[in-house]
This record gives C-alpha cells, sequence and structure tokens, in this order.
C-alpha cells in the first residue's frame, strides 16, 4: 500500500525466552513525522533497529518502502532507512567531513571522493549548520554539535527514512530544541520519514504528528491528542502523571508526579 | 601539500632502500654491483644478499603496519596488534612445527606458520563471537594474551625435541632477524604477493574499514556486511602476520607504533592510514635492520631486529600514547 514502515507479526528476542517485543502489527506512512514514547526495556530502540535491518526479527517481517529490509544486501538496506546512533562514539579521531563521508562505504578505497560526492556531503554539513567546523576533529565537539554530525552523516547515506535513537539525550533545551527544528525542516525539504525514539516527551510532542506508545507492544498509535490519554500513560510508564496544554502553541504536555506528596 | 607529502614519503623509501643496499659489513660499489650482478664483492653481495633482505625488509615492515591497521580497525582499539591478540604467536608455533619436522628453512615454515595463524584466528574468532555474531573485542583481547602465553609454552615444548644447533637456529629466527633465515628469490616473491594482495583488499575495502572502527551495529547502519567484512579482514590481516612471522620470526610494536605515528600526519581515514602504513613500515623495519647490522660489528655480531624494534617501540609508544590523549 504505502511506502512507508510496515511490521508484520514481528517478534525478537536477545535471549531465549526473554522476548523484548511482542508480535508488533503497525504501518507507518511514508513522510511521517513520529515520536515514539515507552518506559525502559520497552524495546524502542530494538524497533528502531529492527526497522533498519541491522536486527533480524524471530518472527515477522518488517517492510520499508516495500522492501523487506533483513532480506536485501544490508548497502541496499542502509539507502532505504539510515538508523542514527545516540552517541557519537569513535576510538579514532576523525574530523567532521570524514565522519559525514563514512556513508560512502561501497566505494573503493583507493579513489578519492569525486566533486559530487564531497559536494553532497558538504551540503548535508550545511543543513546541519556545521559546515563551518568540517576540519575539526570529532571528539572534540559538544554532544550537540556531535548529534548533528550523525545527523549530517544520516542525510549524506541518502535514507528516505531516519531512524532517531534518542537524538535529544544529553542535550540542554535549547541543543535540544535546535535538533527537532533541524528534523522538521529536513523532513519538509526532503519529504523524509522520521522515527524518533526518545526519553524526553515534551519536546518531541512540539513536533511530531503521529505518536506511538511502546511498551513491549504498541500500547497506542495515532494523533498525540488521541494517545496521551491519562490512564494509557499512568498505565505505561507506571506512575502518576499530569497531562496539561501549553497555552502559547497548544501543545500537550507530561509532567510525572510525586505520590508521596 | 598532500603532494609534499608523497614526495616526502617516496624520498624516505629511497633513502632507506639505499641506505639498506649500501651499507653492511662488506663495503660495496652500488653502481659497479647494480650492473655487474656476477662481480666479486659488489654484484654478488648486491643481488645475493643486499637486495632480497631490503626487499624483505620493506615487505615485512610494510606488512606488519598493515596488519596492525586492519586489527585496529576490527578490534576498536588503537593498542591492538597482531603480536597481542595472539596470531603472530599462532604462526610461530606452526613455523616452530614445521622446523621440528622438516629441514630449517623450508618451505613448510611459511606453510604451517599461515597455518597456523589460520587455526589461531579462527580459534580466538570463535571463542570471541557471541551467539548472534557479534565480536567481543575484550574477550578477544584477553583470549589473545592467555593465547600467547600458551603459545610461548608449545614453542618451548617442541624446542626441547630438537637438536641444540637447531634450537639455536630456531630461537634465532623467532626472536625476529632478517639475517637468520635466507630465503631463495621466488620465496620473497610468494611473500610479497600474499602481503600485497591482502594490503589491495584491505584498501579497495577501507571505507567500510572505516565504518566497522566504530563497530558492527554501526557499519551495519551504514550499509556494510559487517559480519562478512569481519571475516574477510581477520583473513587477510593474519595472512600478513603468517607471512611476516615465517620469514622474520616475532617482531613486535611495528603494527602499533607505525600506524600510530602515521595517524598523527594523515589523521585516521583509513584510505590513507593503510597505505602510509605500508610505506612506513617498510622504511621503519629497512632502517632498523641497517642499524642492527652495523651496530654491533664491533662485537662481531648482529642484533636481531625484533629486539631493536621492542626497544625503540616500547618507549615510542608510551610516548605516542600520551601524546594522542593530548
Amino acid at each position: 500500500m504505502d511506502e512507508g514502515i510496515e511490521f508484520h507479526g514481528v517478534s525478537f528476542s536477545y535471549a531465549q525466552d526473554m522476548p523484548v517485543l511482542h508480535d508488533l502489527d503497525f504501518s507507518i506512512e511514508k513522510g511521517a513525522f513520529i515520536g515514539i514514547f515507552g518506559p525502559n526495556g520497552a524495546g524502542k530502540s530494538t524497533l528502531l533497529k529492527l526497522a533498519a535491518g541491522i536486527l533480524r526479527p524471530q518472527a515477522g517481517r518488517v517492510l520499508v518502502g516495500g522492501m523487506p529490509m533483513h532480506d536485501i544486501p544490508r548497502y541496499q538496506a542502509a539507502r532505504l532507512a539510515a538508523y542514527v546512533p545516540p552517541v557519537l562514539v569513535t576510538p579514532f579521531p576523525y574530523t567532521v567531513f570524514e565522519f559525514a563521508s563514512m556513508a560512502y562505504v561501497d566505494r573503493p578505497g583507493w579513489s578519492g571522493l569525486d566533486a559530487k560526492a564531497k559536494a553532497d556531503i558538504m551540503e548535508a554539513l550545511r543543513m546541519v549548520d556545521m559546515d563551518a567546523m568540517h576540519e575539526r576533529t570529532v571528539s572534540n565537539l559538544s554532544s550537540g554539535e556531535q548529534k548533528l554530525v550523525l545527523l549530517a552523516r544520516a542525510i549524506v547515506q541518502g535514507a528516505s527514512t531516519l531512524l532517531l535513537d534518542e537524538p535529544l539525550a544529553n542535550l540542554d533545551m535549547n541543543h535540544a530544541l535546535q535538533v527537532m527544528q533541524t528534523l522538521a525542516q529536513l523532513r519538509q525539504n526532503r519529504n523524509l520519514t522520521v522515527v524518533c525514539v526518545s526519553h524526553e516527551v515534551n519536546i518531541p510532542l512540539q513536533f511530531v504528528h503521529t505518536v506511538m506508545l511502546l511498551n513491549q507492544r504498541v500500547v497506542a498509535l495515532g494523533p498525540a491528542e488521541d494517545v496521551m490519554m491519562y490512564p494509557t500513560l499512568k498505565q505505561t510508564f507506571d506512575t502518576e502523571i499530569y497531562i496539561g496544554r501549553n497555552e502559547l502553541n497548544n501543545r500537550l504536555f507530561i509532567v510525572p508526579m510525586n505520590r508521596q506528596g | 601539500m598532500s603532494r609534499t607529502r608523497i614526495f616526502a614519503g617516496l624520498f624516505l623509501v629511497v633513502v632507506a632502500a639505499l641506505l639498506s643496499l649500501m651499507l653492511g659489513p662488506v663495503s660495496i660499489d652500488i653502481g659497479r654491483g647494480l650492473f655487474h650482478p656476477n662481480s666479486m664483492p659488489d654484484g654478488v653481495v648486491l643481488w645475493g644478499e643486499r637486495m632480497p633482505r631490503t626487499i624483505l625488509a620493506m615487505l615485512i615492515g610494510g606488512g606488519l603496519a598493515v596488519a596492525g591497521t586492519a586489527f585496529q580497525a576490527l578490534l576498536q582499539n588503537p593498542l591492538a596488534d597482531p603480536y597481542i591478540i595472539g596470531v603472530s604467536g599462532g604462526a610461530a608455533v606452526g613455523g616452530t612445527i614445521a622446523a621440528t619436522l622438516l629441514p630449517f628453512p623450508s618451505v613448510g615454515v611459511p606453510v604451517l606458520a599461515l597455518a597456523g595463524a589460520g587455526i589461531s584466528t579462527f580459534l580466538l574468532y570463535r571463542l570471541s563471537v557471541d551467539t548472534s555474531g557479534r565480536l567481543r573485542v575484550y574477550d578477544l583481547l584477553l583470549t589473545g594474551v592467555i593465547f600467547n602465553a600458551f603459545a610461548g609454552a608449545l614453542i618451548l615444548l617442541l624446542r626441547a625435541v630438537l637438536t641444540p644447533q637447531r634450537g639455536i637456529e630456531v630461537l634465532g629466527w623467532l626472536m625476529g632477524s632478517l639475517a637468520m633465515y635466507r630465503p631463495g628469490s621466488w620465496m620473497v616473491c610468494g611473500a610479497g604477493v600474499v602481503i600485497l594482495s591482502a594490503f589491495v583488499f584491505l584498501l579497495y575495502k577501507a571505507r567500510a574499514i572505516n565504518a566497522i572502527a566504530l563497530g558492527r551495529q554501526e557499519a551495519m547502519a551504514l550499509g556494510v556486511d559487517a559480519d562478512r567484512l569481519q571475516i574477510q579482514v581477520f583473513i587477510a590481516a593474519s595472512m600478513i602476520t603468517g607471512i611476516t612471522v615465517a620469514f622474520v620470526g616475532l617482531i613486535g610494536f611495528v603494527g602499533i607504533v607505525v600506524p600510530h605515528a602515521v595517524r598523527l600526519v594523515t589523521g585516521p581515514d583509513h584510505t590513507k592510514v593503510l597505505p602510509w602504513s605500508l610505506l612506513m613500515g617498510g622504511v621503519f623495519l629497512c632502517l632498523s635492520d641497517v642499524v642492527v647490522r652495523l651496530g654491533f660489528r664491533l662485537y662481531g655480531s648482529e642484533l636481531p631486529v625484533g629486539v631493536f624494534t621492542a626497544l625503540v617501540g616500547g618507549p615510542l609508544f608510551i610516548h605516542l600514547l600520551r601524546h594522542s590523549h593530548g
């Protein structure tokens, strides 16, 4: 039907008899901007890695753009969906440019990158406002800048679906907003499908159109207004919760509450 | 800038080669030797002795540095080295078995050393990969350390059954010397083919190797068939290791020090680190060999080049490590 992300009866476990995800059945349409929320151990990162084809489900099928992600060649899969890890970790001090150019894994090492590839890398860095820093060493950047470099690399990868694992972790409010704004722009300019897995709920809620609550199963999936309901949230996160509405932008927000207080 | 760098690199290679051809216990006229291969001593020493030794030093040094680079990327650890993870130890056991059963030196040494490197790599890999195919890097490093100790014991065990003369020869070979072993030129060619083809393969995959240095899942996310590449790089690097051990024994530190030094100049991109490691590893071992050839002439002896690289490499490595952490 659509060319987005489809999970058909997907189950996954890392160890025997310890299933992380049960029988996931859903589809996300092309061009969607979706936030996935859930408690620790809900299987959020696992879901993203399944969608990227990095993990192979024990049961069921995962399709992106109509293609079965774990049956097609890795290179092709990485051009359909780009998994963006939560932190940039490298044993070697690559420069920003070198790091972003890693998306060209198929090119032989003895030929330099052609002018078009170089221009594409600089364009991607410009989109995340990191072009001026392209000669800096990634290990010396701030967490926020590192996130932007990871994002730029995913853009160079050329995938139509971005799968972001905790894109806001370790970021202050300002940088978190900046990353979400960049994602929103990218999605619009390049017609991307953007999936964000996040523990931080309120900042993504100001941007995404669709919300999934995940707790080893899909608890709810739909527009934020329908999904962010008191009983569902309270049960999913197993905590007392206050749901409010920001009067200025009319967006929902949630605050956990101290039960002893 | 990069053009000057290429000229500087080639200049170093030429200088190291010339020094290695010119200097030695017998002084010769290179120009005369070059065009009169049968002249005594110039031609005979040049073509029969110094040329193969220089080429071998270039190949082995380059090979060691390239293998070190490959293992470092694979294990995501700039301290990895064929010697440390135990692949050299496996190759040394193979070579020692050949020396025990067959005449020494013989073609059996490189063959069994390759087999030893292959088997130890396979075992190390099997012992360090979990059920889902992930490589547990710390398991591998630790297994390597244990494996080295075990290989050392096996070698001493084998040495106990050798004649004293053969035992001294084998020990001399294992200590890492370019002088002990006098292979025919076709064997040098064979070593060259193995080392250079493994290098060409690694360079071809250099961009994917950049990605795998970030970890298996990240490489997969970038479009690399990581499990397959891991095995391919393991095979290529252990083939190089097997050949180097077969020809010159255990030469440590070249695989750590040279890639480290190269990275300080070129940065960590493997499309640059691999070719520069090949060249600079050759230069380093060639010059080290010149030093050991000349340094102990007074005593009528030659230091094994492995002893020299360890003496220079150990402190230099500590320095590089501190330097790289700013």
